[in-house]
């Protein structure tokens, strides 16, 4: 799984959530969750405790997305057929509906998951230049802002505690005490950009597609198998739940 | 004569924003095997000039650029896209801000590919740079897992992948702890005796420095040229000079002035003379038995490691305590524990007697100040007067008091961001101070400042001890803390392993353990003592 | 792309990673205020997320800029590890042609108060069409999908339009965008 291509593993991830949105048999994505979650733990070699671990937040998404489409849904056209759901008895359709959307935002999780999970940043985005023509200037320009998140995010803390000793919090506003933080990093971070462009010019880099790689990526007619067992598995997952109604 | 490897001629640089110009009309040769140190006051357009030579500007200058400069031979802008920075590379000064990429590997295979080097050598190529700087180990680790005196060696590194025949160093120990520092300037003499490279080094700790350089150029404070010679000559003929414009002299320049010895100095302390005595003021010690701070037991740990254990340690009302140690070992953890930015994971500590987390936040912070490292974390409005006024009941005559002792008064309704490095400095510091705290916690206040700025911060910070401010200050600065400094504590990983005075400290302590070295003074009686055993 | 200066990009994607920084803080507030007023919770501050096309676009002013910028915080959404995925990519491509369109509708020479509004009311209405389908709005009472509408483009026009100019002005104050055009606007007003 790693060894995938991360472009194609990224068009397919994305395809498969496209095909999704139009889909709205709960069983069927059901038992594409079900392929995406075993192909991510088999095939991936990722630690089930890890996996559940990142798939909490998602699951909590999911279930709250249920119960405002439940509160929320649009006049059923026929409300009197009701079904119980939990302790209540709700309109059939709606809670159809509800559910497939829920199931809709999980599977899309697990899709994601699979997709960052099992790939290296660094060639993701190597991969874009190589694969999907992506100008080196735009990628090499992604990485290094990058690069600034743990940095950033360290400067995050230090301008709390900064403004703690000036006592910052006791005569102002929420919304100033955010502009507060926001301006200094940001002013901050557009100083490292410039440097580092400027770093990065130093070394000779003009941003023209004319350069060699260390690092290449290739597309092998594996990473095209993966891409239609992947969207096949859609397909499959569609029939398999018309047979069982 | 041979050709000269670079040649500027009338350089003049002027931004749009700027009335004046920030270089003027710069003339002079760099010949192959020069090793050149720039030495300028803050603003005089040292950066600039890196900018001018390895050729950015005019392309990315927002002003104008008159003058010719020409490499071995050619004008500069006759240069392809790119191709002059394979033949001049620069090392800047902040390590973190000159990689583009995640690993020690890809950041030197970035250079490689910009040269357009075939895949196929680029292994021994990386291989060859990383065991010039010493990181051959570290080849397939993360780059954010070095330190900062290893970051600046992989800087190094990508950079001598070009193969460039000039290299510039833009202060490159400026962000760097000396016991870093001097490992640098190592690794490049190391360079030095492996191939033949042509250095322009910009710095201002000169000292560092000696062993290598033999040709020294003087900027102004206008961005023109007023010396380029041996640096024993300027220092002879133009120290008055230098220290007006708040350029540091070698420590062993400053030893001989304050001795009062007749000229010729030397450059070094191996040099200076027999049987100078030098007057110790030290501080008078307060014995005000009244304790500021208290700790007993204090351990912070992080996941399951110890950064600091403190078993006991008491701060009495009116110390000047010097916090020292390498970088990493605990001295900012031990700082922010004290003042209750963190909290210890266990045991107590209390500040005038009052445990700290009984504390109500802001009645804290009424009473202690805190001084971060770099200044703009702290500031809170838009302009300079706003700063000194902001949450405070002060007098409008106060404010314009420490207006002008840090000589802002002039920029009070500049933003605090435009103001120069050492501006910014000297405003954090006042904003702490304008509410008379009794406890003042300083994090290298000093550290790259120029000679000036330092002059003008330890004297404030000198007068609030005066009146009986407790201060604790974190720096590497041992000619500072000889001068100021009641009390030392020395970290080492995470545990105080000295708490002296500093005349004690000299004596006793092998400072070297701790990537420390000895005031000035006390390195040239050790010289003295030495000699003497020897002879 | 061509008069792309290598600064503009690392700039953008700096201010990619700082709005980075900004959602994650902000996704607790958004499963907070969903699990409150149902999904037109999200759409209160939906605007947020445009925030970066319009800063980015107003400091640097060069055609493409909203576009590519809310491109690379997609890019680096994912590199963060994100929620959605690759996806957000396609997402965040929606809504940065949503704010180019306001921006391209002047040729790129106005950045008037109002063009920054517009720019974030466009990005709401693509993004929203682009949620309508992913997202699944069509099981909602279709009153209740108008008045999202409606939230939804106050917000773009609100929080990212009049906000994102604060901020860049805020910016631009502190002489750290010497180097850009709205920099530069801001010393001449200031000299003029």
């Amino acid at each position: 799984m790693h060894n995938i291509n991360p472009s194609i593993k990224a068009g397919t991830v994305t395809l498969a959530a496209i095909v999704i949105a139009f889909l709205f048999d709960p069983l069927a994505l059901l038992l594409y969750i079900g392929w995406t979650i075993a192909v991510t733990l088999l095939f991936g070699k990722v630690q089930i405790r890890k996996y559940l671990l990142y798939l909490l937040p998602f699951t909590l998404f999911a279930i709250g997305m249920l119960v405002s489409t439940l509160l929320f849904a649009k006049i059923p056209e026929n409300p009197s057929v009701t079904q119980q759901f939990l302790f209540w008895d709700l309109p059939r359709e709606t809670v159809q509906d509800a559910l497939a959307l829920a199931i809709r935002v999980f599977s899309y999780s697990t899709l994601s998951l699979l997709f960052v999970l099992t790939t290296d940043k660094v060639a993701f985005i190597l991969s874009l230049i190589q694969q999907c023509r992506v100008s080196p200037k735009l990628a090499y320009g992604i990485l290094a802002g990058y690069r600034f998140l743990p940095l950033l995010k360290d400067e995050l803390t230090t301008i709390r505690s900064a403004h703690l000793i000036r006592g910052a919090k006791t005569n102002t506003s929420k919304f100033s005490r955010y502009k507060q933080y926001t301006i200094p990093l940001l002013a901050s971070a557009i100083r490292k950009a410039e440097r580092t462009a400027i770093a990065m010019e130093s070394k000779g880099f003009t941003g023209e597609r004319d350069r060699t790689f260390y690092r290449t990526y290739h597309t092998s007619w594996i990473d095209w198998i993966f891409a239609a067992v992947m969207l096949g598995a859609i397909v499959l997952c569609i029939i398999v739940s018309k047979s069982f109604q | 004569m041979k050709q000269p490897l670079l040649e500027v001629d009338q350089l003049t640089v002027t931004f749009e924003e700027e009335s004046c110009s920030t270089l003027t009309d710069l003339s002079f040769t760099i010949q192959q095997g020069d090793d050149i140190l720039l030495l300028g006051p803050s603003g005089s357009g040292k950066s600039t000039l890196t900018y001018c030579l390895n050729g950015l500007y005019p392309k990315e200058l927002d002003g104008k650029m008159s003058g010719n400069i020409s490499f071995a031979g050619s004008n500069i802008e006759e240069f392809k896209s790119g191709k002059i920075n394979l033949e001049v590379g620069t090392v800047f000064q902040d390590p973190e801000t000159q990689f583009c990429m995640l690993t020690v590997e890809d950041e030197i295979a970035f250079g490689l590919e910009n040269k357009k080097i075939s895949p196929d050598l680029m292994e021994s190529e990386i291989d060859r740079v990383l065991s010039l700087v010493g990181l051959q180990h570290r080849r397939k680790d993360q780059i954010h897992t070095l330190s900062g005196g290893q970051k600046q060696k992989l800087a190094l590194a990508a950079v001598l992948a070009l193969e460039p025949r000039l290299l510039i160093l833009d202060e490159p120990t400026a962000n760097l702890d000396p016991a870093a520092s001097k490992d640098l300037v190592k690794t490049i003499r190391h360079l030095k005796e492996q191939q033949d490279i042509t250095l322009f080094i910009i710095e201002h700790n000169i000292d560092y420095w000696l062993p290598i350089i033999n040709r020294t150029m003087l900027l102004d404070r206008d961005g023109s040229l007023f010396f380029d010679g041996d640096l024993r000559e300027a220092v002879n003929l133009y120290d008055e000079e230098m220290q007006q414009r708040g350029i540091w002299l070698p420590e062993a320049v400053l030893l001989a002035k304050q001795a009062q010895l007749a000229k010729p100095w030397p450059l070094t302390i191996d040099l200076l003379p027999h049987g100078l005595q030098f007057q110790t003021e030290a501080p008078e010690i307060k014995q005000t038995k009244k304790y500021i701070v208290h700790v007993e037991n204090a351990i912070f740990r992080n996941k399951d490691k110890v950064l600091l254990d403190i078993p006991a340690l008491d701060i009495q009302q009116g110390e000047l305590i010097a916090i020292t140690g390498k970088n990493g070992s605990g001295k900012t953890l031990l700082s922010r524990l004290i003042t209750g930015l963190l909290k210890p994971t266990a045991g107590d500590i209390e500040f005038l007697g009052k445990k700290l987390r009984r504390w109500k936040t802001n009645e804290l912070y009424q009473q202690i100040g805190y001084v971060f490292q770099n200044p703009e974390h702290q500031f809170l409005t838009d302009s300079v007067y706003g700063e000194l006024a902001f949450g405070q009941t002060v007098s409008e005559e106060e404010i314009q008091k420490s207006l002008e002792e840090i000589q802002l008064a002039d920029q009070a309704d500049k933003h605090p961001f435009t103001l120069s490095q050492g501006q910014k400095r000297r405003l954090s510091v006042a904003t702490m101070l304008v509410q008379e705290p009794q406890l003042l916690v300083l994090d290298e206040p000093t550290f790259g400042q120029d000679s000036h700025t330092t002059e003008v911060l330890m004297d404030l910070i000198w007068r609030h001890h005066q009146r009986g401010c407790t201060i604790i200050m974190i720096t590497h600065d041992m000619d500072l803390v000889d001068r100021f400094a009641s009390r030392v504590l020395i970290v080492d990983q995470g545990r105080v392993v000295e708490d002296n005075y500093p005349a004690s400290i000299w004596k006793k302590t092998d400072l070297s353990d701790y990537g420390l070295s000895l005031p000035a003074k006390d390195a040239y009686y050790k010289r003295l003592q030495e000699d003497s055993l020897y002879a | 792309m061509k008069s792309w200066r290598m600064k503009d990009i690392v700039v953008m994607a700096a201010l990619a990673v700082v709005f980075g920084i900004v959602y994650l803080l902000f996704l607790p507030v958004n499963v907070v205020m969903m699990g409150l007023i149902g999904p037109i919770g999200t759409d209160i501050i939906f605007g947020v997320w445009f925030l970066v096309s319009i800063v980015a676009a107003y400091i640097i002013q060069k055609p493409g800029v909203a576009l590519v910028s809310e491109t690379i915080a997609g890019i680096v959404e994912v590199l963060i590890g994100s929620s959605v995925g690759p996806i957000i990519i396609l997402s965040a491509i929606v809504q940065g042609l949503g704010a180019e369109a306001a921006f391209a509708i002047t040729r790129y020479r106005s950045y008037h108060v109002l063009v920054l509004m517009g720019a974030g009311v466009g990005a709401a209405i693509t993004s929203f069409i682009w949620g309508y389908f992913r997202g699944g709005f069509v099981a909602l009472d279709p009153s209740y999908v108008v008045l999202m509408l409606v939230v939804r483009i106050i917000s773009g026009a609100v929080i990212s339009g009049l906000i994102g100019k604060a901020i860049s002005e805020a910016l631009a104050k502190t002489g750290t965008l010497t180097s850009f055009p709205l920099g530069k606007t801001y010393r001449h007003r200031k000299a003029g």
